[in-house]
């Protein structure tokens, strides 16, 4: 180090003078800790132990008339395709999130978090509801998303129904357009026509020529001279997956947000 | 650094090997200009931390504190705040009935669809007056419907007479359209900018379509529509005052 | 340790000792300087194909492993772990070497462990390519990866961090305090996020919520504190003035110490999560501006009345542009988090445009002041053009502020469009469009100065660096006091001797 001249200014001998007591490094590794451990205890740890073991809801006899426990049914090959969806990057364009209404406004999206539908009395009610913890079932991670550049999926296999009504439209079943979105997304409806489509995923199918009838798996709509065109196992577990994606069923009267909820007779 | 009148080898600027060498514990230490000519870092000033700098960061923890106000109680590990109930979005403005006259119901949706055409032809329907026709009182909308949906679909070309005024512009195609909301354009057009009072159902909008994808892709012109398609879509008319469901247009009988 | 040389001066002994530091260190950093450097160019190749395929989904679409769910969490991956984290290593390496003046003895270590990471990134990123990601954003490298890079880190830096506390004399530089949090800071961050992700089974949503979490952790933890540890350094070393205020340092560190930790959360606002997590994270994003004022009133009053430093000096030039970057991070995050806006930001391109700006405005910015001063140093020649440094720096700028507001500003006006749930949703979507070709105009520029860079420093590694003692200035070196030291004027040249 450069050796001081004698002379020194002022404000070089009060910096000597006034120079607070560096702490010890023991004592910047401690505050270091402190500084991170308090928030990660309060915000990772103890959350992620309680969420843990989340308490099952029911429902219960003098609310809701029946007196079970509440557990999402899902069908399909929710693991596997739900790791499908993830390496091929799904989450990122969609997103499967209806947040409560202080925090967004798909609740009141038509066909996002519900349906307008009849219930059993023949009124029409609508659906809709935001997320519950339960919703991700069996899932190790729950695919939120980062983006909405696509609609969100948390009821997509509702919506396909639908579509599958509209006039002109080319799939005969949800699986079949699935797959049509799947290969070529403009090719399910006449009417789509967007330069920001979900991109083709032509490795999820793989052609072959077609032998007499064809197979059962082909997929309708994509074979033409001779070749059919058939779904790989990964595209029907996230068929599959998709199409489990329904997520407006009636929840117990403790979880049930709704302003005009009623308790059962 | 030496001047330039020093010949000594270590100050003789670019294009020479800068490197001086030096022993330095028997090992040699290769010191290049870069390091010769850096400044020590020198000892950290004692300025006092102004006070404009507390009061912006006193202006910036208001506004985290605002936002910490929106997360409902701190550490209180329910995932809504209490008594949360959700918003009544449908409410929020008028969708009006969702059972009503087939005539309101296709209107209204022909009214979203029609926003796209009056870039051209005028949110009242009057055109521009100049390259593009008007919509209001014009023949060609209150005709027949074949005539209407024709041009809509594949879009026209070459000239055309509209109200006694000639226009000669081109008409993009609007195809590719689904039967209800081509049946929908249609009827708010001719029932909002003229007086028509008869809807164009969904049966006559598909037969107008597979009529359009019969014909080679490419804008219609008069002649053609004039002598093909002059005549009233094939379809089964459908009375204004039919009750439907706004969203399937399927008959339904009001509650 | 210090130098024990018993011959010269304290400045001559001074000189050695930096010397033979530099000498110790030159394989170690000029490979992460290296390696970085091109995985930054394989990053940004890959995210402007992406970009370009959210515009345009014909573009390049038979090729499978370029599909836009792959190529871009490769591209993210690979800008955080291959271009970051490696940029990253090697300023720490070179910097706590030099703050604690002493030379490197573990450098086959260090190179060695530096070697791992490189594999376990390409292995990583084949695997994103291949359709064997993960699916968890910013940790799509298969699960058998993460602790392979964690065991290279330990090995890359904890020598650096013995050396800091050996020679801990009671008197540190504020450089170090970053640099060292950094170093203490990253281990415990990268476990959290892949344990409790990976291993431990957890609810579903939670394991969603610290992954949200762990990706502005290492932002803010990791990446912000390496970048202002380094501009720490710099500004006083080529000014040779001091830091304008100790205290104010001090408020700067410590308030980015209490306030980081929290944040990241608020991807899951109105998620079933605890109702006081997504805004605590939105809480601290908006703080962030705190630090940014302190650290940016700090460094740019250290250099009130030196500006022809800023414009003639490259690593000067790029760390203040970083600090810029710096307080435009703090102001984005305070408007894109505040309740309103929040609910509109959440899931439009905002998001994307908050990590650019953090990882490419202000992180790189001032990883390249780094690297522009220390690549002479450790190379012992000057950077060949000052004209490729330029263009670099205008590029980059010019990438950087486009994306800044096509993904930012746009995101807000594409998230005002979704929340407008009576419109049909295809009115929200189209609205992206411009945002997106403009993003992909932003990394086109991105690229072409990164190209620049690379070619720059590869020709530096190749020894073909200038050979002289004028340090390559972007001014031209027209100027009477040069900010790196006295100065030869070009027609003092003097012929070669035989």
């Amino acid at each position: 180090m450069k050796s001081l001249p004698m002379a020194q200014t002022m404000r070089q001998r009060n910096s000597n003078l006034q120079k607070p007591e560096s702490m010890t490094f023991k004592s910047f590794i401690v505050a270091l800790g402190l500084s991170f451990g308090i928030p990660w205890f309060l915000i990772i740890l103890v959350p992620f132990g309680k969420m843990r073991n989340l308490e099952p809801v029911y429902f219960e006899t003098e609310n809701d008339g029946k007196d079970e426990i509440y557990v999402p049914r899902r069908s399909g090959l929710i693991t596997t395709g739900s790791s499908v969806y993830g390496a091929n990057g799904c989450y990122i364009c969609h997103t499967q999130l209806i947040r409560a209404g202080y925090a967004g406004s798909e609740l009141g999206r038509a066909d996002w978090a519900g349906f307008q539908i009849k219930d059993e009395n023949g009124v029409s009610v609508n659906t809709a509801r935001e997320t519950t913890p339960f919703d991700y079932g069996d899932e190790p991670f729950a695919h939120i998303g980062l983006m909405r550049i696509g609609p969100d999926l948390t009821n997509v296999a509702g919506r396909i129904e639908k579509y599958l009504k509209e006039p002109l439209t080319k799939a005969k079943s949800p699986e079949s357009w699935l797959y049509l979105h799947l290969f070529n997304s403009s090719l399910k409806t006449k009417t789509l026509n967007n330069s920001f489509a979900c991109p083709p995923q032509p490795h999820f199918f793989k052609e072959r020529p077609l032998y007499g009838q064809g197979s059962p798996n082909a997929v309708p709509g994509l074979s033409q001279e001779g070749k059919e065109v058939l779904p790989t196992p990964e595209a029907k577990a996230l068929v599959s997956y998709l199409l489990s994606l329904r997520k407006d069923d009636a929840v117990p009267y403790s979880l049930n947000y709704s302003r005009d909820k009623k308790k059962a007779d | 650094m030496a001047n330039s009148q020093h010949t000594n080898k270590i100050d003789r600027p670019d294009l020479e090997d800068s490197t001086n060498v030096v022993e330095k514990h028997e090992k040699l230490v290769e010191i290049s200009a870069s390091q010769a000519r850096e400044n020590q870092i020198s000892e950290t000033g004692m300025e006092p931390v102004s006070l404009w700098v507390f009061l912006a960061s006193a202006i910036v923890l208001l506004i985290g504190g605002g936002v910490l106000g929106a997360g409902g109680k701190l550490f209180s590990y329910s995932p809504h705040p209490e008594g949360y109930t959700r918003p009544d979005f449908a409410s929020d403005a008028d969708t009006g009935p969702t059972i009503g006259p087939i005539l309101e119901a296709l209107t209204k949706r022909g009214k979203n669809i029609y926003a796209k055409c009056s870039g051209c032809h005028g949110s009242t329907g009057n055109g521009d007056g100049n390259q593009y026709p008007p919509l209001s009182g014009s023949e060609w909308v209150t005709g027949n419907t074949g005539r209407l949906a024709q041009i809509i679909l594949n879009g026209l070309s070459g000239p055309i007479d509209v109200a006694g005024k000639t226009y000669n512009g081109n008409m993009p195609a609007q195809a590719p359209l689904t039967a209800a909301e081509l049946a929908a354009v249609m009827t708010y057009i001719r029932n909002e900018f003229n007086d028509v009072g008869d809807v164009v159902s969904m049966e006559q909008a598909a037969s107008a379509i597979k009529v359009y994808e019969g014909r080679p892709q490419g804008a219609i012109t008069v002649k053609e529509l004039d002598a093909d398609h002059n005549q009233m879509l094939e379809g089964e008319a459908i009375d204004p005052s039919t009750s439907v469901n706004f969203e399937t247009l399927q008959p339904e009988a009001a509650e | 340790m210090t130098s024990e040389s018993s011959t010269g001066t304290p400045d001559q002994n001074d000189l050695k000792l930096r010397a033979s530091i530099d000498r110790s260190l030159r394989h170690p950093v000029m490979f992460f300087f290296a390696s970085g450097a091109a995985w930054l160019a394989v990053a940004i190749i890959l995210g402007f194909i992406a970009s370009y395929k959210s515009h345009d989904s014909d573009f390049l679409s038979g090729i499978e492993f370029l599909n836009y769910g792959r190529a871009y969490p490769a591209h993210i991956n690979l800008l955080f772990y291959g271009w970051g984290c490696q940029a990253a290593f090697g300023l720490i390496v070179w910097l706590l070497a030099r703050l604690s003046r002493s030379e490197c003895r573990s450098t086959g270590i260090i190179l060695t462990a530096g070697h791992l990471w490189n594999f376990g990134i390409m292995a990583g990123t084949l695997s994103i390519l291949a359709g064997r990601g993960s699916g968890k954003p910013l940790m799509e490298f298969p699960p058998a990866i993460w602790p392979v890079l964690l065991l290279s880190y330990v090995f890359i830096t904890v020598w650096s961090f013995i050396q800091v506390r050996c020679s801990y004399g009671g008197k540190t530089y504020v450089g170090q305090w970053y640099l060292l949090a950094a170093v203490f800071w990253f281990p415990w961050v990268y476990l959290t996020g892949h344990l409790f992700v990976f291993v431990f089974n957890g609810h579903p949503v939670m394991a969603a919520g610290i992954n949200a979490w762990y990706k502005y952790a290492l932002i803010l933890l990791f990446f912000t504190p390496v970048a202002l540890g380094t501009a720490y350094y710099l500004v006083p070393k080529i000014t040779g003035r001091p830091i304008y205020s100790y205290s104010l340092a001090l408020y700067g560190f410590w308030a980015l110490a209490v306030i980081g930790p929290w944040a990241g959360m608020q991807k899951l606002a109105g998620a079933p999560l605890p109702q006081f997590m997504p805004y605590v994270g939105a809480t601290a994003t908006t703080l962030i501006l705190i630090p940014g004022i302190a650290v940016g009133v700090n460094l740019l009053m250290t250099l009130r009345g030196h500006q022809a430093h800023i414009v003639a000096s490259p690593s000067l030039r790029f760390t203040i542009a970083g600090i810029v970057g710096f307080l435009l991070l703090g102001l984005t995050g305070m408007a894109l988090n505040t309740p309103a806006t929040l609910k509109m930001t959440q899931f439009a391109l905002t998001g994307y445009g908050f990590e650019v700006l953090a990882v490419c405005g202000f992180f790189s910015m001032c990883a390249f002041g780094g690297i522009y001063f220390i690549v002479p140093r450790i190379t012992r020649r000057e950077w060949l053009s000052r004209r490729f440094i330029g263009w670099h720096f205008w590029l980059t700028t010019y990438g950087i502020l486009t994306v800044v507001v096509c993904s930012i500003m746009g995101g807000l006006f594409q998230g005002a469009a979704q929340e407008a749930y009576r419109s049909s949703w295809s009115d929200a979507a189209s609205l992206s469009y411009a945002y997106n070709v403009g993003t992909t105009v932003a990394w086109g520029l991105i690229a072409l100065g990164s190209f620049f860079f690379l070619v720059h420093l590869l020709l530096m590694w190749a020894r073909l660096g200038k050979r002289s003692q004028h340090p390559t200035l972007l001014d031209g070196g027209h100027h009477e006091e040069s900010p790196h030291g006295p100065d030869h004027e070009a027609e003092e040249l003097q012929p070669a001797e035989a």
